[in-house]
């Protein structure tokens, strides 16, 4: 197994590791974030550090040469590709999750005055909880992540396929 | 339109060539030991600049090196 798809095979298991839990916590209280994301990303930092720093010292070429082996054509291009597709991912999720907030706030809007027993409520008197608008928050945020997922897990297909044919 | 085949000898020319190792092959054309083997398996065309370079370490044309096969049905 090569440098770079090491590097992509932490990447994907530290993300999937630390923001399943990250998420699992701020889906059932979203406004236990502040410190969980501060949190989150410094243990996520601290895994590719840890990982990297055992990958170069096991790495044959780093102990040759003190440099990480260069990427090359390849490398690029199962990058490219896997840009491409996480790129379509993320669009997607912005796409949908900004059709779902369109015709979602509406909704709370009608819910809202009903419980205010039918009362007339401009937009203006409209809000919507916060718990709510940071779930909203956090949708999007998973949805960014999906998409880093999906990018590191196709540059480990594509390095798999190449290796088992 | 389907599937370009190009095949290579770059494992035969390796060893033509005192029994070069894909590492020292890699490291001469600046690429990684994983591109080497994808390539000698035929899973991966080169660019035109990779096949010049891998072609001038064996001293020979870049029709001898890569050959095209045709397109799959």
């Amino acid at each position: 197994m090569g440098f770079q798809e090491k590097s992509a095979w932490a990447c994907l298991l530290g993300i999937a590791l630390v923001f399943t839990v990250y998420f699992a916590i701020v889906f059932r209280s979203p406004t236990a974030f502040v410190g969980l994301f501060v949190l989150a990303v410094i243990v996520q930092v601290i895994l590719l550090a840890v990982f990297h720093t055992v990958n170069a010292i096991m790495s044959h070429s780093i102990r040759k040469t003190g440099d990480a082996p260069p990427r090359d054509e390849l490398d690029r291009m199962i990058e490219l590709r896997a840009a491409k597709i996480s790129g379509v991912i993320l669009g997607m999720v912005v796409i949908s999750w900004c059709i779902i907030a369109m015709f979602g706030a509406p909704v709370q809007e009608i819910a809202l005055a009903k419980a205010l027993d039918g009362a007339e409520l401009s937009t203006t008197q409209f809000a919507i909880p916060l718990a709510n608008v940071l779930l909203a928050v956090h949708m999007l945020f998973a949805g960014f992540v999906m998409a880093n997922l999906v990018y590191y897990g196709s540059i480990v297909v594509s390095y798999r396929k190449l290796a088992n044919g | 339109m389907g599937k370009v085949i190009i095949k290579n000898c770059i494992r035969e020319l390796r060893f033509k060539k005192g029994e070069m190792t894909q590492q020292a092959l890699a490291d001469r054309v600046g690429i990684t030991r994983q591109t080497v083997i994808a390539l000698e398996k035929n899973k991966y065309y080169p660019s035109l600049e990779l096949a010049f370079r891998i072609a001038q370490i064996f001293t020979l044309p870049l029709e001898e090196v890569f050959q095209y096969e045709g397109e799959t049905e």
